[in-house]
């Protein structure tokens, strides 16, 4: 295997050297170890270039060692398996990994669109708002090609993704979000008070910013004490680690929700799991141990690549064993870069300088001095020198006079440290500036959490434990475990911090990014500011400053300062944007889990689904129910099975399955009382028996819902609703009978899978039912007449039976316990064999019913009033019930409203359309002179023309035989029709008898 | 994500419920005017800071729960069941 | 007793197993089911009469069936092995003036969730605190799976579940629990 020239001989705690791996980047192979991130692996092998930028398509190596990463941006995996924008540094090595470089054409080290460079004077802040703006036509055809084109961030598969995701709850006494020293401080001390604790580390393995090898903890190297600290952990069985998991959303009420990257490190997911899980958490109490993140220094030219922050160098080096150059160069403003300088120096990597920022040495750079290091004090980088790749950096002093370029391969750059404080300002608690550190730190707590370490403004180690320790007890007590014996916090030396230097802009006329991943310089800032943005909120969205991927993790302070300067005031004053979740970017695959394609939601099937299967049924969605839509036979067209069930309904006898229908069983002394109060008609004269055709209305007035309700006995009612609204009519019943009229003695609830139900309608019916159930029930005029309702026996089976009729035939419906319903269709389809018993779908009950003029879903609109439907006589004014007063406003009886006709189409040709508007001359149609629309439609079997249901403004009175227009301007169509009686089929209703 | 602690249930998500409006109008008599029932349907106060809301269990009990909420912060003061007479904090925010 | 056919809503699935042995789903059969509600103002009476427990999320157990609370003065009376008939009638008859009953041994299936890794499958998908410091046998709960209404009834510590489901959603609901049981 090749050697990997920027790897170490030694060392690298997160690497297993005996697994060595193959991975491509770019089409070329590359050796790794097991353990490596494809940067880690790509700066062993010596690769700088991992990326162009976003607007420039400027050159980019990394510069982060996670998940703030804004540079090393690629495309994972290949296929239905892409993933676009993917961060190298958050990338697990695995055998046979496929990345490619993103953002440029045709190839990584030359890129077209680099050209853009040239240009950049014009592509400053705002550039969107102000280049693309005229001519408007350009929008389309030219502007929005060329955005496109070039500002694509990676290309997402255009295949279904065959990843699996899913989703998963947990609850805890205390969260703790970070797996650093202070947060393994705070779980092992909130653990061992038996509190219910859980731990999340985004990385693969804890330890956070510490040094395994140069920091020591209880007096062991803090490599072997993280080791120990999770194993104790790992053993208390009311903790849980839960690592590789990224904590994104901080939201209301202590819920948090995170994302296990479940099988991500492996090169296929093993059969049946999941690639991630979506957590959501709720959690008594949160300690937030998120850390710091770096900033970088912004002088000209600082996003070459080669220029890295100085903390990511030392943890490529120490998990990685990689160092991604021999000659390095340091630039600081304080004491961290030394960390990185001694770690360098021992591991054999030449150290050019390191340039201080502030003017006097504290303890730590006396310490480089006295090991051999060149440090410089008062030097700030001036520029990078370099190609594709950093070779060199000029200095300058703080005065910006040029003092001297070095040569170097790698320049580690420390610009200072942010406490990640981004989940405690999704909670809505602002972060405050703190001077000494500078940084912004959390704020007096809004949610049920606290925060720990480097995330709190903590940088030392000794402190970090003892805040963690602390922390993790608190929050353990506040969540209400026993507390006894405190314990003491982990120990660890403490070291002298010597202040940080505040440079927010290294003197310079160049290109100084501060958002590297949106392309936005120092000098961004300052224009946009010139320009009269002046609020944080407005310059991030003009600029689009933090606005990436990264959401500002490295560029946010940095872009504060530059804005306060050039307002000419303090940091606090400007403030900061607040965080949103998500923390880090999350696939939408995993907020959809298992709801996707046909599981997006769940479906219903009646008990008679595989009967309708067998006669080979088209199925229709109603809300989440399957319904026979039609059953074709072979060389039907779909109007030709539709009128064919149709007609045979009306000429020997059909069966339908109504099973979805919301049924609603309703029990108690008050029952007729509280169903009069709920529909307009009267209920309390009905006999047991028998069966009523019902409306309700909502509170405004409005009609609701419809349907027909039986009372089966004093105090039992049997009510059915339409499909659709089934859940509506429950939760308004509850609501009545909870808040409105608690002392009513009914009781209900719904019934709609206990029994399921078919209609079975046609001249034929009554010879098939007799048949079907053995004559147990008797079906003459006398013995069950129209609205009638028996309860019988078949077969030892409970069965309820109901003359009620939706296509204007003699008609029954029947229904039995679901268990039977498979059972009673198979009786009535073979009683039905010898009488031509067809089975009909939603779209023929629909034509029997627009045939009849009976009302449904599409008259149903929420706008229409009991009177619009013909209905305002069932309107009872004997008894109050719920919408009475505000349908009686003038408005809801006005004359001129659009009340139900029937509607004919007249001519030879052409069609009516749902929607279409009426008006009296199609040469004058426009939403002035529009009287009306058609709502529903069918090509009528029974009258052998089109015909529809509609509202029109004066309604039958007005218009009955006139000959007016229904237009549907969509299609440029105009129809000529006549105005009549929504009955267009035996008006009498002769046929109900059979 | 609300946590809301149904009477009957004890604590659930906010999903399980669906939010039903102002739960400080009540239903005037039968016999009262028209006036008296658009304010009911109609007229609402829209606080920034403390509501009496409904908010329907129908993914569980089936309750309408009583629920005092503050608009601005989420926070819940109070909840219980219909008859409930709940405590609403005075103080508001500014609006 | 009816001779006729009868039909699940499973059809003739009964079982599934994990590969890893972690998870047990069992379709449990011939259980008789209704809902009581009290009269209004005779809720105590009627517990008292029926030996039942009020308290929410406590199931109670008679020596013929178990008594899940689902509101107040509402609860779910489940036996096994029952005829849902006779069952019902048996009820309706013992709490005559007291309360009313719906039969609902048809309206739901019951699905028994088991094996070492049962708590793990059900945060799959439940937003419920099964944690057992806070349930145990007995618990009892309504609430939501995979957007789908479920009744649970915890009937043992080890622990199991039994999920009482909508028919109508058996299949889909059946989908995503062997789905998501698989990784077991």
């Amino acid at each position: 295997m090749t050697r990997q020239v920027n790897r170490l001989d030694a060392g690298g705690a997160w690497i297993d050297r005996d697994q060595p791996l193959k991975f491509k980047f770019d089409g070329r192979i590359y050796p790794g170890f097991a353990g490596d991130t494809l940067a880690s692996a790509l700066i062993a092998n010596g690769v700088k270039l991992m990326g162009r930028s976003f607007k420039y398509h400027r050159p980019r190596g990394v510069l982060t060692a996670g998940s703030e990463e804004p540079n090393a941006l690629v495309e994972l995996r290949t296929g239905a398996y892409r993933e676009p924008n993917t961060r190298a540094t958050m990338v697990e090595l695995f055998d046979g990994l496929i990345a490619t470089s993103q953002n440029r054409s045709p190839s990584l080290k030359f890129d077209l669109m680099a050209v853009n460079q040239l240009f950049g004077r014009f592509l400053t802040a705002g550039f969107y708002y102000k280049t693309f703006m005229w001519p408007a036509s350009f929008w389309e055809s030219v502007y929005e090609k060329i955005i496109r084109r070039s500002a694509g961030l990676g290309r997402a598969a255009t295949a279904e993704d065959p990843d699996i995701y899913e989703h998963a709850h947990a609850h805890c006494d205390v969260l703790i979000v970070g797996g650093g020293p202070a947060g393994l401080a705070a779980a092992l001390s909130a653990g061992k008070t038996g509190a219910r604790v859980i731990l999340v580390e985004e990385q693969p393995n804890a330890g956070g910013a510490v040094s395994p090898t140069r920091d020591e903890i209880d007096g062991i190297a803090a490599g072997a004490w993280v080791a120990q600290a999770i194993s104790e952990l790992d053993a208390h069985e009311n903790v849980t680690v839960m690592t590789r998991t990224t904590l994104f959303g901080y939201y209301d009420h202590n819920v948090l929700a995170a994302l296990e990257r479940v099988t991500d490190h492996l090169r296929a997911a093993p059969d049946h799991q999941p690639r991630q899980r979506l957590w959501t958490i709720r959690a008594k109490q949160v300690v937030l141990a998120c850390g710091s993140h770096e900033r970088m220094l912004t002088f000209d030219n600082n996003d070459l690549p080669g220029v890295i922050l100085s903390g990511a160098v030392r943890k490529f080096a120490e998990r990685f064993g990689a160092i991604p150059g021999r000659r390095v160069a340091i630039c600081t403003n304080n004491d961290d870069a030394y960390e990185t300088a001694h770690l360098l120096k021992v591991a054999g990597i030449e150290i050019v300088l390191v340039a201080d920022a502030r003017s006097t040495l504290g303890p730590a750079g006396q310490q480089a001095l006295a090991a051999g290091i060149r440090v410089e004090t008062g030097i700030l980088p001036a520029y990078a020198h370099g190609m594709q790749r950093v070779s060199g950096v000029s200095l300058q002093n703080i005065d910006g006079n040029f003092t001297e370029k070095v040569a170097c391969d790698l320049l580690a750059v420390s610009g200072g440290f942010s406490p990640d404080v981004n989940l405690a300002s999704q909670t809505g608690a602002a972060p405050v500036w703190r001077d000494d550190i500078l940084g912004f730190v959390p704020t007096k707590p809004v949610a049920r959490e606290r925060s720990a370490g480097a995330g709190n403004g903590v940088f030392d180690l000794r402190n970090c434990l003892i805040e963690g320790h602390a922390a993790g007890l608190e929050a353990a007590k506040t969540a209400g475990a026993k507390v006894g014996r405190k314990g003491s916090a982990p120990k660890a030396v403490s070291r002298e911090i010597t202040a940080p230097v505040a440079v927010w802009r290294c003197p310079g006329k160049g290109k100084a990014f501060v958002d590297f991943q949106n392309d936005v310089t120092a000098k961004d800032i300052q224009l946009a500011h010139q320009e009269g943005y002046v609020s944080v909120e407005h310059v991030k969205r003009y600029t689009t400053l933090g606005m990436s991927t990264d959401q500002g993790k490295i560029s946010n302070v940095n872009g504060i300062a530059l804005l306060a300067k050039a307002r000419g005031q303090d940091i606090p004053e400007v403030g900061t944007t607040r965080f949103r979740p998500p923390y880090s970017p999350v696939a939408i695959g995993a907020f959809a889990g298992h709801e996707r394609g046909k599981n997006f939601q769940p479906t219903r099937r009646t008990a008679m689904h595989e009967c309708h299967e067998k006669l080979g049924a088209v199925f229709i969605e109603a809300g989440q129910w399957l319904r026979p839509q039609y059953y074709p036979q072979p060389g039907e067209t779909v109007m030709e099975t539709i009128w064919r069930e149709a007609d045979q309904v009306r000429k020997t006898a059909g069966i339908c399955d109504v099973s979805t229908l919301g049924k609603i069983e309703i029990f108690g002394t008050d029952s007729a009382e509280f169903l009069n109060r709920l529909y307009i008609n009267g209920w309390k004269m009905l006999a047991p028996g028998k069966a009523r055709y019902g409306l309700m209305l909502r509170e405004d007035g409005h009609v609701f819902d419809d349907g027909t309700t039986s009372r089966l006995a004093d105090d039992h009612f049997f009510m059915t609703t339409t499909t659709a609204n089934a859940a509506g009519v429950l939760a308004h019943m509850e609501r009545a009978s909870q808040v409105l009229w608690p002392d009513l003695d009914v009781h209900f609830c719904s019934a709609t899978e206990q029994w399921c139900g078919v209609a079975v309608a046609g001249p034929n019916t009554r010879k098939i039912l007799g048949n079907a159930f053995g004559y147990a029930i008797d079906l003459a005029d006398d013995a069950l007449p129209f609205m009638g309702v028996r309860t019988f026996q078949w077969r030892g089976v409970t069965a309820r039976i109901f003359r009620i009729s939706f296509s204007g035939e003699l008609a029954f419906e029947v229904n039995v316990p679901w268990r039977f319903g498979a059972a009673m269709w198979d009786a009535i389809w073979a009683a039905g064999q010898d009488h031509e018993l067809v089975p009909y779908g939603t779209e023929a009950l629909n034509v029997l019913r627009i045939e009849k003029g009976h009302v449904a879903g599409n008259e149903l609109d929420g706008r229409t009033t009991a009177a619009d439907m013909g209905l305002g006589r069932m309107m009872s004014t004997k008894k109050p019930f719920v919408g009475q007063k505000m349908a009686g406003r003038v408005g809801m009886t006005a004359p001129d409203r659009a009340t139900l006709v029937g509607i004919k189409l007249v001519q030879e040709t052409g069609r009516l359309r749902g929607g279409a508007h009426l008006v009296l001359d199609k040469n004058d149609a426009n939403a002035e002179t529009s009287l009306g629309w058609i709502s529903s439609v069918t090509d009528s079997p029974g009258l052998g023309c089109w015909i529809g249901l509609g509202y029109l403004k004066g309604g039958l009175p007005a218009h009955e035989g006139a000959r007016i227009h229904a237009v549907f301007p969509m299609y440029d169509e105009a129809v000529e029709v006549e105005i009549c009686s929504p009955h267009f089929f035996d008006p009498d209703g002769e046929r109900l008898n059979g | 994500m609300h946590q809301i602690d149904c009477p009957w249930c004890g604590v659930r998500d906010e999903a399980e419920f669906q939010y039903q409006g102002d739960a400080s109008v009540t239903r005037p008599d039968p016999d009262a005017g028209e006036d008296d029932f658009f304010s009911y349907v109609y007229v609402r106060d829209n606080p920034k800071g403390w509501h009496t809301e409904w908010w329907h269990h129908n993914g569980g009990c089936r309750q309408w729960v009583k629920v005092v909420r503050n608009t601005a912060t989420h926070e819940i003061h109070a909840t219980g069941l219909p008859r409930d007479g709940l405590p609403v904090p005075q103080a508001r925010l500014k609006p | 007793m009816a001779d006729l056919q009868t039909a699940a809503p499973l059809g003739e699935v009964s079982e599934f197993s994990a590969d890893g042995g972690g998870a047990v789903l069992q379709v449990r059969p011939d259980f008789a089911m209704v809902q009581v509600f009290a009269k209004t103002g005779k809720a105590g009476e009627l517990a008292q009469k029926l030996d039942i427990v009020s308290d929410p999320g406590k199931a109670g157990d008679t020596s013929s069936f178990a008594a899940l609370p689902l509101s107040p003065g509402q609860w779910m009376l489940i036996a096994d092995n029952a005829n849902a008939n006779t069952f019902g009638q048996e009820i309706t008859e013992q709490i005559s003036g007291l309360g009313y009953v719906s039969e609902q041994s048809d309206a739901r299936i019951c699905i028994r969730v088991s094996g070492p890794n049962a708590r793990d499958l059900m945060a799959r998908g439940c937003r419920l605190d099964l944690h057992p410091s806070v349930t145990a046998k007995g618990f009892c709960a309504q609430t939501q799976m995979a957007q789908v209404g479920v009744l649970i009834h915890q009937v043992s510590d080890e622990p199991a579940y039994d999920l009482y489901v909508y028919a109508g959603f058996a299949r889909s609901f059946w989908h995503w629990l062997t789905e998501t049981a698989a990784q077991f």
